[in-house]
């Protein structure tokens, strides 16, 4: 998502904060996924890894598990380097619009954190009254784990999801100009 | 410009960005500047994706020295040219 400079022009930017919007604006990766199907993909195949690692698990895969929670690890991490503009910087630098979406991601980062925490242990608990299953700690981690990592990267993900189409190249940034 | 609210309970709102800012052979970048706003914001406004606060609203009607009806409304705009030309009817 490629937000920016066009506040610091308009408020008392210190020269620290300028450098540090300068370098995040200057990530070729972050502006690839400027674009919201592939911020979406990045979002969908994160997710199917959070759902794999303790699939993995209770089948008993245990290193394909291992190997799947550390992709999901990297991939909250680049999550938050999709969103790096819109997530780092204090409200001042954002316009109403991005802070607007930012607080509306999180909202949806909330209640999603807020529901599937207590649906993964409620199910545990099902499952160990109604079926007798006996959790092994490997399961547990898996399912500690995988919802540690959800709660980490949900904030990104649900800004990386809904934030618009950057559209930077669709439209004529000048119209009707002399020539 | 029709907006396309995502939210149902959001009222459309309208408005004239485009026809000024052509008018007045100015950029995205210039005007997002002289209201303190990102550029991509302005793009979103004029698409009709994003209906801007009342403070956002005034600055760019005082931007554009017009009254802020002239810029944004909450129903369809008519074309400036057929307004001009029934106020010189008038």
């Amino acid at each position: 998502m490629k937000n920016s400079r066009a506040i610091l022009g308009a408020t008392t930017a210190t020269d620290g904060m300028r450098k540090k919007v300068a370098r995040l604006e200057r990530s070729r990766l972050a502006d690839w996924f400027d674009a919201q199907g592939r911020r979406r993909a990045l979002v969908g195949a994160w997710a199917a890894l959070l759902f794999a690692l303790p699939v993995s698990a209770f089948v008993g895969f245990h290193f394909a598990a291992a190997m799947t929670g550390l992709s999901a690890f990297l991939g909250a991490g680049l999550l938050r380097h999709v969103v790096r503009m819109a997530a780092d910087l204090p409200d001042a630098y954002l316009d109403e619009r991005q802070v607007a979406t930012r607080d509306r991601a999180y909202l949806y980062a909330y209640r999603t954190v807020a529901s599937t925490g207590p649906i993964a242990l409620f199910a545990i608990y099902l499952s160990m009254d109604l079926l007798d299953y006996v959790p092994s700690s490997t399961h547990l981690w898996a399912v500690g784990w995988s919802t540690l990592i959800m709660s980490v990267g949900a904030p990104s993900a649900a800004l990386a999801w809904i934030e618009p189409d950057g559209r930077s190249g669709s439209e004529p940034d000048r119209v009707g100009h002399r020539s | 410009m029709g907006r396309r609210p995502r939210d149902p309970a959001e009222p459309e709102t309208y408005n004239r960005l485009t026809v000024l800012r052509a008018e007045r052979e100015l950029s995205r970048q210039d005007l997002a500047l002289a209201v303190g706003v990102h550029q991509q914001t302005v793009g979103y406004l004029e698409r009709g994706e994003y209906a801007p606060s009342l403070v956002l609203a005034l600055r760019i009607a005082r931007f554009f020295e017009l009254p802020v009806e002239a810029v944004f409304s909450l129903e369809p705009l008519p074309p400036l040219s057929v307004t001009v030309y029934r106020q010189e009817q008038t």
